[in-house]
């Protein structure tokens, strides 16, 4: 089932962030939602997510079984290893080992997999909730600014990394930078326009 | 001072203590109005050698360890209604306040109405932790993060690990510092009570016995016991507690 939102509309006191907005996602496609700061980017994600209830309209299409998304911030607990905070929400899968030791090799974090990530640089913990945004086996990914933060090499290896593992899936990527967009080949979505 | 061991200070501190205590008894010169630290503990001595002191401590612990045992359970539970529901907390607040401010005496003699004198020490010590236990739970709960526990749900991370990794290591060191600080409380009061319901074969008994007939020894030989026991109580708590802490560590 396809992702839409119908008519959604949400407000925060006499703050309109979204009116009315309509939208079908492409399946098993990438799209960048762009516009400027505090034009409902991420109040959209949260909508979908059903982390807020909207004033108006409808989500439709969201799996009933969880949604993989990477949030603003890292939201890891703070006393877990990089492999920790993977275990959380992967269920157990007889090759669950292998795939969060692989994931946090390619990303960089091979030195690091005994440490609890409240040791772990800001770059180092946007990377752990970027594994665990890709790990997590749901056909719908939200990603909310997944590179910010990153230097120039770290952000290339992610985006390697991330590339065949959003593959085929539907993608919400909110992003300032275009160069995102063009990295996954994603369609557009400008909220402002 | 820092040459010493650290595992040493706290042996030395109390020698120093008891030395001081032996001098002052020494100077006061009448064992009625002070027994010396040796007196003491040669009583104590005599009396572990008796099946009655081991009853009595035993009764006792029971009672305490029974009357805290349930206000943690009930003020953990009530806690986290409150955490949950507004209503809940606004009720109990001024109620829990009031139970923290009433001195253990009234609520001792009020006690001693509604129920037999050898269970006070279990309604006792149970008033009197039940506020703390709630405070600390309830402060707990206010200190898990919110945008760990969105993250939580969107992935649908299941009831237990989110216990495990989210919700017991934000919680637990004000739980922990509460159930720590009231197993000492639970001691201090629930004895109270005894020394002034007197159930027969408690530790409190023994103490009213010796302000009785002045046998301050014997005063200070329960006392020594009764302080041993209840640090005890409280290592072998921090002891459970430090493994309940290492739950959330590892997922």
């Amino acid at each position: 089932m396809k992702l839409e939102v119908r008519n959604l509309s949400k407000a925060y006191g006499d703050h309109a962030v979204l009116r009315q907005f309509s939208h079908v996602f492409p399946d098993g496609r990438i799209t960048a939602v762009e516009g400027r700061s505090g034009c409902g980017k991420t109040t959209l994600l949260r909508l979908i997510a059903g982390l807020e209830t909207p004033d108006g309209g409808s989500v439709l299409g969201v799996p009933a079984d969880g949604i993989a998304m990477m949030f603003q911030e890292d939201r890891l607990p703070p006393q877990l290893t990089a492999a920790g905070c993977l275990r959380m929400v992967l269920r157990k899968a007889p090759d669950r080992e292998a795939q969060i030791d692989d994931a946090l090799r390619a990303l960089g974090l091979g030195d690091a997999l005994d440490q609890p990530v409240r040791e772990f640089s800001g770059g180092m913990r946007r990377r752990v909730a970027l594994a665990r945004a890709l790990l997590f086996p749901s056909p719908l990914v939200l990603l909310d600014e997944p590179f910010k933060g990153l230097d120039a090499a770290t952000r290339a290896a992610a985006i390697d990394f991330a590339r065949p593992r959003l593959a085929g899936r539907t993608v919400l990527l909110v992003t300032h930078d275009p160069e995102d967009a063009a990295a996954f080949d994603a369609e557009r979505l400008n909220l402002e326009g | 001072m820092n040459k010493i061991p650290p595992k040493l200070k706290p042996v030395l501190a109390a020698a120093f203590w008891l030395a001081v205590w032996q001098a002052a008894s020494m100077a006061v010169g009448q064992p009625i109005l002070l027994a010396s630290p040796a007196a003491s503990l040669a009583r104590l001595f005599s009396l572990m050698g008796t099946a009655d002191f081991w009853r009595s401590l035993l009764f006792t612990l029971g009672h305490i360890l029974a009357g805290y045992a349930l206000a943690s359970l009930a003020g953990i539970a009530l806690a986290m209604l409150a955490g949950r529901f507004e209503l809940v907390s606004a009720l109990l607040s001024p109620l829990l306040a009031a139970m923290r401010s009433v001195p253990v005496a009234s609520f001792v003699i009020a006690a001693l109405i509604w129920v037999p004198s050898k269970r006070l020490s279990v309604l006792i010590a149970f008033v009197i932790v039940l506020p703390v236990i709630y405070a600390g739970t309830l402060d707990g709960i206010r200190q898990i993060d919110p945008r760990l526990r969105e993250m939580a749900r969107v992935y649908r991370v299941s009831r237990l690990d989110r216990l495990r990794a989210v919700d017991l290591p934000a919680a637990l060191p004000s739980v922990a510092s509460a159930l720590s600080v009231s197993i000492g409380l639970a001691w201090k009061s629930g004895v109270a009570a005894e020394v002034i319901g007197i159930p027969g074969g408690s530790v409190g008994e023994k103490l009213y016995k010796a302000k009785v007939y002045l046998a301050t020894p014997d005063l200070f030989a329960w006392t020594l016991a009764i302080v041993l026991i209840s640090a005890g109580c409280a290592r072998l708590l921090r002891l459970g507690l430090k493994r309940v802490e290492r739950i959330g560590d590892r997922l």
